[in-house]
């Protein structure tokens, strides 16, 4: 914090500190945790060296110079002096490489754990499956737009902050298992040391366990398209007795979820639905106001898609778009209910009032078409 | 005696009228003359400079608060991809092969390149691919390539047209860069003066010959990765798409295997620049020069064997990790060593700061800060939380802009006398430093610990606790780029009304070109000199050689 | 020492030698082709898609330390199906025959053919998971709606290393182009 408060100086800024670190998040893993040893060790002899190599040359500054009236001397080589600076360099590297490999093996022995949960990445939001309990679902930034635009309230977690975010239980080795649908993303929480790549078609893993309960915030770290920035991963840990109380809770949530295909909707329910799927989903694109963005993102206010043609509007949201990869398939992710909810919601929001009602069966058939 | 021959022949005939230096427009379109190329490269790096420059504080002017005030994320990401790839490929690889097409027959002592033409149609394919980058491909649907300027698929093959564009622009750069590497070697093989053997040769010279490997070597690589993807979008190939049984982090490990080298394709030059300016400005002998010679050597084969240290996220297995990791480390011994010859060369030597000395001297210290951010990501271990963020945002801007830009900065100083008759303003040329010297680490500093609280990079918005440092760095890079317009001005002023230069302007400097008159004859060495030449190209006698 | 400069004569051949020489390289990379596939048939490269060849398992003499065996697989964009594994984690012991079943839903209402590659982590596994049938040996081709059970029977290889205490056979299904 002294180098901060330093710097800020320097740059004559009035002499706050702020929340933000100048280093390595408090750890929380015992793998973070000898992670930021490690660095420490790190920046200790890298910064001894910086001086000490530096101290000579600004020596010789301060006094070889010809203005101090110093003549050179004409010496041009020096093996023993060569020899010398070539093996002292080396053992350093030594010196720092056995600890890391140490440090590697650890952070690679993912054996031995007692819950897995598989991670998979979209553009852009995580998909989280709790593999032995039947618990899965999608954790989508929820900062509204109207924090990103304007300077309207951003809270201390802005853009930090997810719907619903990961759970796991303290003390407890969890495994990752890690792939992705569309690009490559990047699984990243600082605080506990795992940075994992997400590879489409690929399955990674990568490990933690976390010493005590907490809120742990991190980001995508790949970049992986528009909306790479706007992806954190928020991590739960919770002592195990409240998460399993949390995992049953969600369970029963989940099984009371399972909803009829058949049930025919009101067109009130399905257009609070299906603004609140618009939200998450389709916003960043289309924008709040249904007018997208000229040039890159289609209005759907006031558009013929959304106003006239309904087979084509929901084959496009089922399929994607042939013409812009933007525009995903929302077929696999999301189900057949909010999808039906969705393009209600598009075809009587802003100033298009079809009012028409597509309901879940509709999707239904319409996946048999093509998907 | 092949050197001799070759170097009594002017490369482009000996038609008697040949020799008048051409007027007018054709004598930059048909340029063959390696000077007018130089000058055509060094232009058309520092426009390129100026374009990247302003994309990127596009980049730091959203950066400087949170939220979204001025561009949609997607622009955003093309002004990163662009920035990229425009400094990489448009603004530091041609200013380094324009300062060798100036440089090297100078200090060879050599009538021109060896393939004259060849060098002007290496040229003037740049300039079709900065357009291709630039204008055009931000107008076409979709805009310009946004997924970043290492384009990884399969975000790469998910962009729009831009990309085709982009990879067009990367083949056509990529020929530029393989011809001129290829024009330097045959220089420098074949047409040294008598008496110029491999191992008197200037430091620069050196630096050039084997980054010119190191490019012919690696830009095939590349060319080749991004014609993979050009397929895998068009024509249904699955190199990168594992549906169809090809890998996504293939694209990595090929692009790598171009992607390191390229960093010392930017590096050693810088290194051999240096290797002239602080003998010259100590007055004393380069300390080392074999070891110089053996250490730029071994760097460039180490180059070849540490690509992965890019993808320690990728999930590589343990021991690819290690091995990786174990070759990367040793990097810095020679690194190490180049260092310590640079102040085993300014120790007890009699020192003058002019301003390619201060860039210099700028240069060493805060590329080794670069070096040794460089051994902290290099550890597998520690790289797991700092891949991808801005702490390697700031290491290799330290190596990138306090590295090779600061060098050439130095070179266009110290060479300027010899290249336009003239001194620049060596007032406004100490201000730059400073003031370059100042903004440089306010804008990038900072980063390392945006990197280490967390902040990813390549992201147009971040939460508040990154604020101030975010701040800081935008002000800092607002100045800085603000700056570079004093080093603008003051060589277009110089340029016309600079006080004449001596033929040497720098008391210690004592290589080939130093001994001609200034500004350099249109045609120099048209007869090569018989040479009696020392290390690093110190010219202690010379005999004949004519200019027209 | 002076070389005579070069002729017409000279030029043309050299210009037919290069010609010569591009067409050589076309020819030599297409002739690749052959090779690689001789390459992976005497290597066993690339031979996901039959079964293993076992050898002398069950003459295990000590029984061995069980490994721990996780299932799962994922379903790529493109393809309406729904692919989950019956058992989600077993122990096995190296040199006994383990089967699990994995079932295979098509939800959309047309005829989808799909394919199965198995990821093994950690990826060094893969050489010590003896797979005698598996659905991932051929395309799979799935009426509308219909829901089909596959055995994946493998055995885990005796000399697995000793470090080498859980696996994860995680499969990854993609839609085949142009046969749906």
């Amino acid at each position: 914090m002294a180098c901060r408060r330093v710097l800020l100086l320097l740059a004559g800024w009035p002499p706050v500190v702020p929340a933000a670190g100048v280093n390595l998040p408090l750890p929380v893993t015992a793998i973070a945790r000898d992670i930021y040893d490690l660095h420490m060790l790190l920046l200790y002899i890298t910064g001894s060296i910086f001086v000490l190599v530096f101290g000579v040359m600004f020596w010789a500054i301060l006094h070889h110079r010809k203005s101090a009236g110093h003549q050179a001397k004409h010496f041009h080589e020096n093996t023993t002096v060569e020899i010398v600076w070539t093996l002292i360099p080396l053992l350093i590297l030594v010196a720092m490489a056995w600890p890391a490999t140490r440090l590697i093996l650890l952070q690679k022995s993912s054996a031995g754990a007692e819950l897995t949960i598989k991670v998979t990445g979209y553009q852009w939001k995580w998909h989280y499956d709790y593999l032995d309990d039947g618990v899965a679902f999608m954790s989508h930034l929820s900062t509204p737009q109207s924090a990103i635009r304007q300077v309207a309230d951003r809270g201390e977690h802005y853009l930090l902050e997810v719907d619903q975010p990961l759970v796991v239980p303290t003390g407890t080795k969890v495994r990752l298992l890690l792939t992705a649908n569309d690009v490559i993303h990047s699984w990243w929480v600082p605080q506990l040391g795992v940075k994992q790549d997400a590879i489409p078609g690929f399955v990674r893993d990568a490990w933690f366990k976390v010493d005590r309960p907490g809120t742990y915030r991190g980001q995508c770290a790949e970049l992986c398209g528009k909306d790479h920035g706007f992806m954190p991963i928020v991590v739960v840990a919770k002592a195990p007795a409240d998460y399993q109380a949390w995992l049953a809770a969600r369970q029963k949530t989940a099984a009371a979820n399972l909803e009829d295909p058949n049930k025919v909707w009101p067109l009130a329910e399905l257009m609070a639905r299906g603004e609140k799927v618009y939200t998450q989903n389709c916003v960043a694109c289309h924008q709040a106001g249904g007018k997208g963005i000229p040039g890159a993102f289609p209005a759907l206010d006031g558009s013929a898609m959304a106003t006239k043609d309904k087979p084509g509007h929901i084959d496009i949201v089922l399929n994607g778009s042939k013409k812009n990869a933007a525009m995903a398939a929302w077929g696999k992710q999301l189900s057949d209910t909010d999808i039906a909810a969705v393009i209600t919601y598009e075809r009587n929001a802003w100033g298009n009032h079809t009012g028409d009602v597509v309901q879940p069966k509709d999707i239904k058939a319409a996946r048999g078409g093509k998907a | 005696m092949t050197a001799i021959d070759s170097a009594l022949q002017p490369a482009h005939g000996t038609a008697p009228d040949h020799h008048a230096k051409p007027q007018g427009i054709g004598r930059w379109l048909f340029a063959t003359n390696h000077k007018d190329i130089g000058s055509l490269y060094l232009w058309f790096a520092f426009s390129m400079f100026i374009f990247g420059g302003v994309l990127a504080l596009c980049i730091r002017a959203e950066l400087f608060r949170p939220g979204l005030q001025f561009w949609q994320p997607e622009l955003f990401n093309q002004f990163t991809t662009l920035h990229g790839l425009i400094m990489v490929f448009g603004a530091i690889m041609p200013a380094f092969t324009g300062l060798a097409n100036w440089m090297l027959p100078l200090m060879i002592g050599a009538p021109d390149m060896a393939f004259a033409r060849m060098n002007n149609w290496s040229f003037w394919l740049l300039p079709p691919a900065a357009l291709l980058l630039l204008l055009i491909s931000f107008a076409v649907p979709g805009g310009a390539a946004a997924a970043g300027w290492t384009l990884y698929a399969p975000l790469s093959t998910q962009m729009g047209m831009g990309m085709d564009l982009t990879i067009f622009a990367i083949h056509i750069m990529g020929v530029s860069s393989i011809m001129g590497s290829i024009n330097i070697i045959v220089t420098i093989l074949n047409l040294r003066a008598p008496g110029m053997t491999m191992m008197k040769m200037p430091m620069f010279a050196w630096a050039s010959l084997i980054t010119a490997y190191l490019i012919i070597a690696v830009m095939p690589v590349l060319a080749g990765v991004v014609t993979m993807v050009l397929t895998d979008r068009h024509f249904g190939t699955h190199f990168f798409n594992a549906a169809g049984g090809g890998d996504p982090v293939l694209y990595q490990h090929i692009f790598w295997f171009f992607g390191h080298p390229e960093v010392y394709i930017m590096a050693l030059p810088a290194f051999g620049i240096v290797s002239h300016i602080i003998p010259t400005f100590s007055r004393k002998p380069l300390f080392g020069y074999t070891s110089m010679v053996y250490a730029t050597s071994s760097i460039a084969i180490l180059s070849f064997m540490v690509w992965a240290h890019h993808m320690f996220t990728t999930g590589m297995p343990a021991t690819a990790q290690l091995f990786f990791m174990y070759a990367t480390m040793l990097i810095a011994v020679p690194t190490g060593v180049k260092v310590f010859n640079w102040i085993g060369t300014m120790w007890q030597g009699s020192m003058s700061f002019e301003t390619p000395m201060l860039f210099a001297i700028g240069f060493i210290c805060l590329f080794t800060v670069g070096g040794l951010s460089g051994v902290t990501l290099s550890i597998a271990a520690i790289d797991i939380q700092l891949q991808d963020t801005y702490y390697v945002v700031a290491h290799f801007h330290y190596v990138l802009v306090a590295g090779a830009l600061f060098s050439l900065f130095a070179a266009v100083y110290y060479w300027f006398p010899k290249m336009t008759g003239r001194m620049y303003s060596e007032f406004w040329g100490r201000f730059h430093f400073w003031w370059s010297l100042l903004w440089f680490n306010v804008t990038f500093f900072p980063m390392h610990f945006l990197g280490l609280a967390g902040m990813p990079r390549r992201i147009p918005d971040y939460n508040m606790q990154f604020t101030d440092f975010n701040t800081l760095a935008s002000v800092g890079a607002f100045c800085f780029g603000l700056g570079q317009l004093i080093f603008f001005a003051n060589m277009l002023h110089s340029l016309r009304h600079g006080r004449p230069a001596a033929a040497r302007p720098w008391e210690g400097a004592d290589t080939l070109e130093w001994q001609i008159a200034t500004p350099a004859p249109y045609h120099s060495f048209v007869e090569a000199p018989d040479l009696e030449v020392g290390e690093n190209g110190r010219i202690d006698a010379m005999h004949g050689g004519k200019h027209h | 020492m002076d070389k005579p400069p070069a002729t017409l004569h000279d030029n043309r051949l050299l210009l037919l030698k290069l010609l010569l020489l591009a067409c050589v390289m076309f020819v030599f990379a297409w002739g690749l082709i052959p090779v690689y596939d001789a390459l992976c048939r005497l290597t066993g490269l690339g031979s996901l898609q039959r079964p293993d060849e076992v050898g002398s398992q069950r003459l295990a003499a000590t029984p061995l330390a069980p490994v721990l065996l996780t299932f799962d697989a994922t379903v790529q964009p493109g393809l309406p199906w729904q692919v989950r594994p019956l058992t989600r984690t077993l122990r096995a012991v190296p040199g006994e025959f383990v089967r699990v079943d994995y079932e295979i839903t098509n939800a959309s209402n047309r005829q989808v053919v799909g394919q199965a590659i198995p990821r093994y982590l950690p990826a060094a596994a893969a050489e010590y998971v003896k797979k005698l049938d598996c659905f991932c040996f051929a395309q799979q081709a799935f009426a509308p709606g219909e829901t089909r059970r596959f055995p994946v029977v493998f055995v885990v290889d005796k000399n697995v290393p000793a470090g080498l205490d859980s696996i994860t056979l995680a499969y990854t299904v993609f839609d085949v182009p142009g046969r749906s």
